[in-house]
This record gives C-alpha cells, sequence and structure tokens, in this order.
C-alpha cells in the first residue's frame, strides 16, 4: 500500500504481472496498458458472453481475484483508486473477442462510467456487442436520491456470480445484463466501521473515507448486528418469493473470526426477519483500512436463485 | 469550399493539433485559476500524439482519420478530457462511414454526432460552466449556417463563431459540480478552459481547411 506513492504507475500491472507468474494455469495479463492494468483468465471459454469487470486498482481482492472458473472473464483496473482507460477496456474486449458479446459490469463512479462508455462505442464501431452494467449497492451514499445515483461497492460480487453462471449456460448477451441489472436493483450494501475501544459504530462510511450517516454507541455486537440489518431490511424491502442472501465482507483491521463471530450474530438477527436466508463471510473486498464490516443483502427471485447455487471458489474466498 | 477529401480534413486535423499545442500557456493559466491546473498539459499531450501520429500515417476516408485520431487521445490523454475529446471525434463517426469526402452537411452530422455524445456521455447540463457550454452554441450555429450552404468551410467558420460566443457566456457561469461555494465564485469572470479547448478545436479545422 504504501508503495504507492513510489510507482503509482506501475504498482497495479506489476501486481497482475505477478499474479499470472503465481498461478500461471489460471490467469494470463495483458501488456502494454500503463497505468492501467489487465489480469485475464488463462483460458476464456469460446462460445460464451465475456464478462469485463473493471474500476480502481485497490487492495483486493476484488477486483482481480474475481477473474476464473464461475467469475469474470477478465479484470481492468487503472492506477490505485483511479479508474481503468476506455482504451485498455477496448484493448481487453477486443482481445476477448467474444461473439457472444461482452458486458461491461463495473461499479457506479463517474471516471469508471465514462471509460467504460466509451469502451462500449469503441469496441460497437468494431463491430462487437456490448452491454453495461452499473452496480449501485452502497446504502450509504445519495441517501434520499434514486438508486442509480449510489456508488457500488462488494455488492457487484453477487451479478459477477449470477452472470458467469448464466453465461455458462449459454444465456444470450441482452439476458445476461438483464440479469445483472435485477440482482443490482435488489441489492444493498452497508458500510459499518467499529471503533471498539470507544464502542462507537458509524453506519454507512463511504468508500473514500465519507463519515456515515449515524453514529451511536452500541452495547454489544448482537445490538450492531440488529440495527446494521434493521437499517438494510428497510432498504431493501423483502418482498414475497424472494430469497434473502447475505454477504459478510470483513475490512482490514477485523480478524478472521471477529468476522465469523458477527456473522453469526447477523445471522441471527436476518433469522428474525426471515427463515431461509444464505449467508457468505469473507475478506472480499478489503478497501478500507479500518475494523469493520461491510454487509450485503440480495434479494433474489425465483429467477435469480438458481443462478445462485453453490459455492464457488475465489482467490481467498468463497461466495 | 464545398467538399474536402481526407488528405484536406487530415491538414485540418494538424492545423487543429497545433492551435492546441500553441494554446497550452493560455488553457493552463486559465486552469490554474478555475481548475486543477492540468487542463492544458492534457490537452498538449493529447494533440503533440495526434500530430506525431498524422506525421507518420495516412489515411483512405475521413472516417479512418478522425477514428484514429479519436484513439489516439483516448490513449494518450487519460482521464475525463481524454475520454470527452476523444468522444467528439468518435460519436459522429456513423454517419460519415464509408464517404471518401465531406461537404459542409457531412461534417455538420459528424460534428453534430459528436456533440451530442459529449452531452449524453459527460452528463453536464448547458450553463454549468463546461465544454458543452462552447458546443452547444457550435452546434446551433453550424445547423443554421446549413440553412444557407453546405460549404464545408463555412460550416466550420460557424461552429467556430458559435463556440467563441459559448466561451464568452461561459465567464458568467458558475461551476456546478464539486466545488466549494468560495472556489465557484472566484471562477466569474473566467472561461471555462474546456470551451475554450473547444473553440480553439474548432477554429483550427477552419483555417487548416482554408489554407
Amino acid at each position: 500500500m504504501h508503495w504507492f506513492a513510489e510507482t503509482r504507475e506501475d504498482y497495479c500491472p506489476r501486481w497482475f504481472r505477478a499474479m499470472a507468474q503465481a498461478f500461471p494455469e489460471r490467469w494470463r495479463t495483458l501488456e502494454g496498458q500503463e497505468p492501467s492494468a489487465v489480469l485475464m483468465k488463462r483460458a476464456p471459454t469460446p462460445g460464451r458472453v465475456a464478462i469485463v469487470i473493471s474500476g480502481g486498482g485497490s487492495n483486493g481482492p476484488f477486483i482481480p481475484g474475481f477473474v476464473g472458473e464461475g467469475m469474470a472473464d477478465a479484470a481492468v483496473v487503472g492506477p490505485p483508486y483511479a479508474a481503468p482507460s476506455a482504451y485498455a477496456l477496448y484493448e481487453t474486449g477486443k482481445a476477448l473477442a467474444s461473439e457472444k458479446g461482452i458486458l461491461l459490469l463495473y461499479n457506479n463512479f463517474m471516471g469508471d462510467y465514462l471509460n467504460n462508455d466509451m469502451a462500449a462505442e469503441l469496441l460497437q464501431l468494431d463491430g462487437f456487442r456490448v452491454e453495461q452494467a452499473l452496480c449501485c449497492d452502497d446504502m450509504g451514499m445519495a441517501i434520499g436520491e434514486p438508486r442509480e445515483n449510489r456508488g457500488g461497492r462488494i455488492g457487484i460480487a453477487y451479478p459477477i456470480k449470477i452472470c458467469a453462471e448464466a453465461a455458462r449456460q449459454g444465456a444470450s448477451l441482452e439476458e445476461v445484463a438483464r440479469l445483472a441489472r435485477k440482482a443490482i436493483e435488489r441489492t444493498s450494501t452497508l458500510c459499518v466501521a467499529v471503533q471498539p475501544e470507544k464502542n462507537l459504530v458509524s453506519y454507512g462510511n463511504g468508500i473514500s473515507g465519507e463519515p456515515g450517516f449515524q453514529t451511536r454507541e452500541d452495547a454489544n455486537v448482537a445490538d450492531t448486528a440488529e440495527e446494521t440489518i434493521r437499517l438494510l431490511w428497510d432498504d431493501v424491502k423483502p418482498r414475497a418469493g424472494e430469497r434473502v442472501f447475505m454477504m459478510v465482507n470483513r475490512m482490514r483491521l477485523t480478524s478472521y473470526s471477529d468476522s465469523f463471530v458477527m456473522a453469526g450474530c447477523l445471522s441471527e438477527a436476518l433469522a428474525r426477519r426471515t427463515c431461509d436466508a444464505r449467508m457468505a463471510v469473507g475478506g472480499y473486498q478489503q478497501v478500507t483500512d479500518s475494523y469493520g464490516y461491510t454487509v450485503t443483502l440480495l434479494c433474489a427471485d425465483g429467477e435469480l436463485q438458481p443462478y445462485l447455487e453453490g459455492t464457488l471458489c475465489g482467490d481467498g474466498f468463497l461466495l | 469550399m464545398n467538399r474536402a477529401d481526407t488528405p484536406a480534413l487530415k491538414k485540418a486535423m494538424i492545423a487543429a493539433a497545433d492551435a492546441i499545442v500553441a494554446a497550452e500557456p493560455e488553457l493552463t493559466r486559465i486552469d490554474m485559476v478555475i481548475g486543477d491546473g492540468d487542463h492544458g498539459i492534457g490537452m498538449k499531450t493529447g494533440f503533440t500524439a495526434i500530430r506525431k501520429l498524422l506525421a507518420q500515417t495516412d489515411y483512405e476516408t475521413p472516417y479512418a482519420l478522425f477514428h484514429a485520431c479519436g484513439l489516439c487521445l483516448v490513449k494518450s490523454m487519460g482521464g475525463s478530457s481524454g475520454v470527452l475529446f476523444g468522444t467528439l471525434l468518435i460519436g459522429g463517426l456513423e454517419s460519415i462511414r464509408g464517404l471518401d469526402s465531406l461537404d459542409g452537411g457531412d461534417m455538420c452530422a459528424f460534428l453534430c454526432g459528436g456533440i451530442d455524445a459529449v452531452v449524453r456521455r459527460g452528463k453536464a447540463r448547458a450553463g454549468d460552466k463546461t465544454m458543452v457550454d462552447a458546443l452547444l452554441p457550435a452546434k446551433e450555429r453550424m445547423q443554421e449556417a446549413l440553412l444557407q450552404t453546405r460549404d464545408i468551410d463555412r460550416i466550420l467558420k460557424a461552429a467556430e463563431e458559435g463556440a467563441l460566443e459559448g466561451v464568452e457566456r461561459s465567464k458568467d457561469m458558475l461551476p456546478r459540480l464539486g466545488r466549494s461555494k468560495g472556489f465557484r465564485e472566484s471562477a466569474l469572470g473566467w472561461p471555462d478552459p474546456g470551451a475554450v479547448s473547444v473553440s480553439v478545436l474548432m477554429g483550427g479545422l477552419y483555417r487548416g481547411l482554408s489554407k
């Protein structure tokens, strides 16, 4: 992390190159995209819709750890915390050369939108079929505004899983994009930042250090879990026939064991509202240098549920 | 001049690139006051790359010429300016696909397609003190001129005049997005550097073609 200042231009290319060196059977890089970097599946399967995820370079495992079987075909990142270039996205799309089309799936931030939208146009001019889906799950951002004004967090992991499974089953580009948008519409993520020494808990902190929308003194973990689920439940408002999927993502200073204890409490709070929720726990996106969690709820209807069966093994996480 | 073929348009693009590079100190001076101070350098980087590309390469069609120039900006500049000025050259390409030369009507359709794409992609509205405030009057003036003539040089002249009007009007505008109030008010009296770049680009194309 602290090397960023010295090696900002080639930090991400070096990072991805080493990933491909370590596990060449899984990954390869697309070179020459500095200061952006591209990690691709070693062997993309022909005849499927290709899924490209992108965003600012950060700690991981999201974004590159989500490249692999059952996940995305390629990840494109800019320099640390900056959007990837439209040119790198365009070159990635050309390299994937999917006849069934390319889905650009990314979190809703201005720089990411500008560059993906530009890349989509360039690819379309070259005759490729392209769709875009923007994830806007961060309920701490743009409060009181329409969902499409929100930024994206790690809720995007669910549409990645859904789209990869749909693509594997041979779904068309339009179909894969529709499923992505449907899942995004029903996904909310809440950041819960804890200052353990003060018993202070902030809810809704932003990904770039924006303060939360409420801070409370919580008596214990169960108290925090109940409040977290209450806020998320009010935001997504699960409907009849939907199954709730919960993803508990630990932030960087949170221990492995703490995250499971917290997840257990969250699961109890969820069980007071629904009886068949499914839970995933891990370190999916360790951006924020603090103690706490992001908690994501996805409400999946009967159409989305089958795509979420099974557990996928990412790089250092299960989902 | 009624029509321009690919070599003539290439000459116009070279003149436009030279004009942007020459305007860098002025763009930087304005952006130091009202922006991040990097607009001029970004534009100079992008159009120096175009200059280099055009010194080495000839193109078969206007489509291939503008496609290559737009891509060159996207690749060399990075950031939102690279995307948006690239969009200006790429967004209207479909309207000139297959043409060997452009008359004023073709040029108007090409530039208006690019302008519409910038407006759609950049999500800025008229009056937000952005490049859009030069692009929209340029579009208006071109469409008015097209009622009188299909000469390509007169269409480009109209584009420059419209852009310059927009630059003047942008001096009275407050920037909308992501800026503090004190900062926003200190921008009064200064034109938007993106709008200035648009006028320099249009003027360069016009003079490069009529030379």
